[in-house]
């Protein structure tokens, strides 16, 4: 039995998964099986992960071989993990159902729901990982879900732009990442991908691998969560269908980078000055997005600014030790972000713009919608009971306790700004005269409409999940701390220390704030002073981000090209150099064939022509020399016999014999030099 | 059946198909069936064998040349087997591909003849037990390699192609040979068993410098910056059945010659020292083909100048000379193969429907060749050694034994270029089949042979990628038979 548990807690990973792959066959031999498919597997999914909720922080866990000697491949179903994996699965149902209705008339439907429950899977195996490297695995998979998805619409080139700002972004990102994990990996010993036992061992780690570590893993969180400087890739991906910006690029892979930081703080929290990092990042974020948001006139824009700053509050809570906060706010906002994205996608489709200056009136064409909508804002902007009040109070607590009280003033402001985005948003879209982009909508349809009823009660009610959450989330403090059991909540708790607790108070300015700023905006917005105007307009350029990258990219492009082409210079000098060497050894060793081998040659020639005529003459003038010079001896003497004995016989005969000896041994000396 | 009889019949049927082009010149269909029967009947037998070596190892051996003590054998280790497979493996697909990409009666019987006798040269090399025997197929393999190049190019003077690149690669050969004549005679042995015993009583400087020489000699052969000058031309201009050999099969002898002749034979004193500069030389190499990959706009020179990029990254992995990133290099024997093949592969699709090269002529065709696209972002993903694909698992490993030999300046640099990678491979596929689309209304779907070429690929990609258990365990006896077990 305890077997068969475990292995459930694999099944938010697996099911989607194997989902994934029967969709996109089935998608081979029919389209139209497809959706009902593909709901069937989510709604299945998300019962087994509602399911699972009870065994929050039971010990549940999957363990099976995946690279032997290295890592393998386990789930731990604990309340950091598996709370965002119970919302991955759980919105996830619900954008599929939605998405019946919203996806009904697009082309490529096996393709995106593939891909959607393809991200599901991923994103659960990336928060239940209990190894980093196969966390890492599923969070390039989710990118790669992110990516397809963006680019959905492939024959805009916006879209396609889009995914790819989001991928290369992501990616610069989790360069940072993969080397984080890689010196955690070989700064423990034995050599480890294992979380628990990373953060167990956290204090033998050498302090300067751990610095590293947690400040390159940062910049991956950072990336995957578009916190300042690497956002600009989310306002892009906002080409995306809206059902898929809902799930992903609000509610769940977003959170990434959240769940990161909150899931290394225990190892992390050590390293000197990382926490107030984690913090300045957070609030920067907050505040810059929150004036973007204020800026912008696309209404997925402004919901896309919104996402960076509301996940500016969670890394603020993380750097302020808040762990439970930052998860607490995830939480609420995956619900309420991802019904204000529902219920604007429900707006786009029917009024075909997302241009908010166009769009106005819509409530009394579509009041459910409204009502969603002015639900989210509820949420978003921290209205009571509503789960962002309670979770922002609780967030604003962390920082008051670790004493942040610049970067919490900054948080409060920012707070404001989001008040004034999102209830300015709202009036202006669904308030007023019916505009004509809006003259021929109609209420959505019951597929739309259910999704967006869940999550709107979701909106009243998702912080009671307080306790659930409270009570199994790890331990913040690092292991072997004492003290450092997690300090329980009840939902009772949690009302009577936020509405007793100093963040109340907080809350109550914001509102006030809030609310007569929007109220007066106009007003307040035309005698404005100069610099506020173009600060303004400063953060509908997105305070000019994206310029610079491009800039910086020309720049880096130019660079890269001009280093690039001087390595070719180099190289083709060198082969020129080379070919030039070899074409001057080549003249050299013809020159040297010419005038040295040839000019020897003819020398020798010579020598040996001269050795030859010496040979001739000699020859000549010794051999035949001697020779003539010893026939005519013997012709003078025969002479000589001859006078001497003249007339007589014996005498010529005695001259022919001397003769013909004589004839006979040159003959024989010739010979003889011969042999 | 025993391993040997096996091993016989893993190695030789390439070159059974390769004879018997000779006699079928009037019959190029049923050449093409018989060397993919053979293909597929070597890399069959070379994958089973691969899976169940573990730490053993099967050895034949036979004289040669006895009077010099040279012989001539095969050798069956969990790192030749390996590569063998993949290789044969490669060689298969291929040949699918080719039954959709070229016409048997267009490129006549020889040109599945000079395929089949590369592929079987490049097992063989990597099965030989002996230096002469290494280098003489080492040699051999440049021979069909380049004739391909010569008669079946598509550049405009593939003679000239072919010429550089059988020039080049030869100097490179000739260095290895040099080295391989000084261990020779300094060892009095050729039997690769023996010369890493022999060798250590040798200076550190006469060490070194044979490493350097045969380090010389495979960076030639896996184009490493700046002995790459051969591989732009020849990869691009190359019939493309044969760029995809070139691009994703013959640089891994170049890898498997660095494990086998330097990790393997060389004391690790020696190797620690030329560490860096490998390293830094695979950054460079990472970096410089990545950069150029982005200027160009013919895809098949694209394709080209990613695989100088990849073989920066195994560099990069072996040069770390740790266990982690040589585990990685060996792992991406296959996975560079199949990202690469793929990509090739859909370059090819495109070339086949619209008869364009250049990036500037297609544009939004995945309307039309659906899978085609998907194949190619599944490509471009290998490429970039993202998730769920099986890159993934080299490259990690890769990035892994930089941060392991404790150059973390360096490694970070190497891991930086995995945003390069992931960017140009992103920017072609997408230039050639999404955004809007620029004519070749006629363009159509490739035929079936090249799609299911593929899906094998991609499949087997997204396969190990979530199932990389089995080949983990065979590249860990693999890098076991180099010594670095630990």
């Amino acid at each position: 039995m305890v077997n068969l548990m475990n292995t459930t807690s694999a099944l938010p990973v697996v099911l989607p998964l194997v989902a994934a792959v029967i969709v996109a066959l089935a998608g081979l031999f029919d389209e139209r099986l497809v959706p009902h498919l593909a709901v069937t597997a989510g709604v299945l999914n998300a019962a087994f992960a509602l399911a699972m909720v009870p065994r929050l922080g039971g010990g549940a866990s999957f363990r099976c071989s995946w690279l032997p000697g290295i890592s393998d491949f386990t789930v731990v179903f604990d309340g950091l993990g598996g709370i965002i994996a119970v919302i991955a699965s759980v919105l996830g149902a619900l954008i599929l159902v939605y998405s019946l209705r919203y996806m009904e008339h697009e082309h490529g439907k096996t393709r995106y729901y593939a891909l959607v429950l393809l991200f599901i899977g991923a994103m659960s195996g990336l928060v239940l990982s209990g190894s980093l490297l196969s966390l890492y695995f599923f969070w390039e998979t989710v990118g790669i879900c992110s990516f397809s998805l963006i680019g959905f619409h492939y024959e805009d080139p916006k879209a396609l732009k889009g995914a790819i700002k989001a991928f290369i972004t992501t990616r610069i990102g989790d360069v940072g990442l993969i080397a984080g994990i890689l010196t955690l990996y070989f700064s423990t010993s034995p050599h480890t991908f294992d979380i628990s036992t990373i953060l167990e061992h956290a204090g033998s780690i050498a302090p300067g691998a751990l610095a590293l570590a947690a400040y390159t893993m940062l910049l991956g969180a950072m990336g995957k969560s578009a916190q300042v400087p690497l956002h600009v890739w989310l306002p892009d991906a906002m080409e995306a269908p809206t059902s898929v910006s809902a799930l992903i690029h609000a509610a769940t892979m977003v959170n990434a980078g959240v769940y990161l930081v909150a899931r290394m703080y225990p190892a992390f929290s050590k390293v000197s000055g990382w926490t107030s990092t984690v913090m300045w990042v957070g609030v920067f974020t907050l505040l810059a997005a929150a004036f973007m948001a204020l800026a912008a006139k696309d209404l997925k824009r402004m919901l896309a600014y919104s996402t960076v700053s509301q996940l500016g509050y969670m890394f603020f809570a993380v750097g302020a030790g808040g762990i439970l906060a930052s998860q607490f706010h995830l939480a609420s906002h995956a619900v309420f972000k991802a019904l204000l994205f529902l219920s604007a996608g429900a707006i786009i489709h029917e009024a075909g713009t997302r241009n908010m200056d166009e769009l106005s009136g819509a409530r009394k064409r579509m009041p459910v919608t409204a009502m969603a909508f002015l639900l989210g804002v509820m949420g978003l902007s921290g209205v009571p009971p509503f789960n962002g009040f309670f979770s922002k109070d609780m967030v604003f607590a962390a920082a008051i306790e670790a004493r942040a009280y610049v970067p919490l003033a900054l948080a409060v402001l920012g707070a404001v700004l989001t008040f004034i985005y999102s209830w300015r948003a709202y009036f202006k879209v669904f308030e007023g005269e019916v505009s004509a982009s809006l003259r021929h909508a109609h209420e959505v349809q019951p597929a739309m409409k259910w999704p967006l009823l869940v999550l709107a009660a979701g909106t009243v009610t998702s912080w009671l999940l307080i306790g659930v959450q409270s009570r199994t989330l790890p331990s913040p403090e690092p292991v072997g701390v004492a003290g450092a059991a997690q300090h329980a909540l009840t939902p009772l708790e949690l009302v009577r220390e936020t509405l007793t607790g100093p963040g109340f108070v907080l809350s109550l300015i914001i509102m006030a704030c809030g609310y007569l700023l929007v109220r007066n905006y106009d007003r307040v917005f035309s005698q404005m002073p100069h610099f506020a105007r173009s600060l303004l307009n400063w953060a509908f350029d997105g305070f000019y981000f994206d310029r610079f990258y491009q800039n910086l990219l020309t720049v880096a492009g130019r660079a890269g090209s001009i280093a690039v082409a001087s390595l070719d210079a180099a190289i083709v000098l060198a082969a020129r150099g080379l070919q030039k060497a070899v074409s001057a050894g080549t003249s050299f060793t013809s020159a040297i064939d010419h005038k040295l081998i040839e000019g020897f040659g003819r020398l020798l020639g010579k020598l040996a022509f001269a050795a030859s005529r010496l040979a001739t003459f000699a020859d000549r003038s010794l051999i035949e020399g001697s020779g003539q010079f010893l026939w005519k001896t013997a012709e003078q003497s025969g002479k000589t016999t001859a006078e001497i004995d003249e007339g007589g016989l014996n005498a010529r005969v005695i001259a022919l014999v001397i003769g013909l000896s004589v004839v006979v041994l040159i003959v024989a000396v010739e010979t003889g030099v011969r042999m | 059946m025993s391993r040997e009889t096996l091993l016989i019949g893993g190695v030789l049927p390439g070159f059974v198909a390769a004879l018997s082009a000779l006699f079928l010149k009037r019959a190029p269909k049923l050449t093409r069936t018989i060397t993919l029967g053979a293909l597929g009947l070597s890399a069959g037998v070379l994958g089973c064998l691969a899976f169940s070596t573990g730490a053993s190892v099967t050895k034949l051996s036979y004289p040669w040349i006895p009077s010099w003590g040279i012989s001539f054998g095969l050798k069956l280790d969990a790192l030749s087997a390996f590569v063998a497979a993949t290789v044969a493996f490669m060689g298969f697909v291929d040949l699918i591909y080719c039954f959709g990409y070229t016409k048997p009666e267009e490129v006549g019987s020889s040109f599945y003849g000079w395929i089949s006798l590369f592929v079987a040269s490049m097992i063989g090399v990597v099965m030989s037990t002996d230096l002469m025997q290494f280098y003489f197929l080492w040699e051999l393999m440049l021979i069909p390699s380049t004739a391909l190049i010569v008669y079946w190019g598509t550049g405009k003077n593939p003679e000239a192609t072919g010429f550089k690149y059988f020039i080049i690669t030869h100097v490179g050969a000739l260095m290895i040979l040099i080295s391989f004549l000084w261990i020779m005679n300094a060892t009095g042995t050729s039997d690769m068993d023996l010369i890493a015993g022999r060798l250590a009583a040798l200076s550190p400087g006469v060490l070194t410098t044979m490493a350097v020489l045969l380090l010389g000699g495979f960076a030639v052969k896996m184009a490493i910056v700046p002995f790459h000058i051969w591989l732009p031309d020849a990869h691009s201009e190359a019939p493309l059945p044969v760029s995809v050999l070139l691009s994703a099969v013959m640089m891994d002898m170049g890898i498997y010659g660095m494990l086998r002749f330097l990790l393997g034979v060389f004391p690790s004193g020696i190797l620690q020292s030329l560490s860096l500069p490998v390293m830094i030389f695979g950054v460079i190499s990472q970096w410089y083909g990545g950069l150029e990959a982005l200027g160009q706009t013919q895809m098949k020179r694209i394709a080209a100048y990613s695989t100088i990029s990849q073989m920066g990254y195994v560099l990069f992995g072996i040069g770390s000379f740790t266990r982690t990133g040589v585990s990685g290099s060996v792992l991406h024997i296959l996975n560079h193969g199949l990202a690469k093949a793929l990509l090739f592969m859909t370059v090819g699709s495109v070339i086949h429907a619209t008869g364009a090269h250049d990036l500037d002529e297609v544009g939004g065709l995945g309307r039309k060749m659906p899978l085609s696209a998907l194949f190619g972002i599944t490509a471009a993903f290998g490429l970039a050694g993202a998730p769920p694909l099986s890159s993934f698992h080299s490259e990690w490993r890769i990035f892994a034994g930089g941060f392991d030999s404790g150059r973390t300046t360096v490694s970070v640099m190497a891991v930086a270029c995995s945003v390069l990678t992931a960017y140009y491979a992103l920017r072609m596929i997408i230039r050639m089949f999404f955004g809007p689309g620029t004519g070749h209304e006629n363009a159509r779907e490739s035929p079936p042979a090249m799609l299911a070429a593929m899906a094998v690929l991609a499949l087997s990609s997204v396969l190990i990628g979530f199932v990389p258990r089995p080949l983990s365990v065979l590249v860990d006896y693999a890098v076991k038979t180099l010594g670095l077990g630990g």
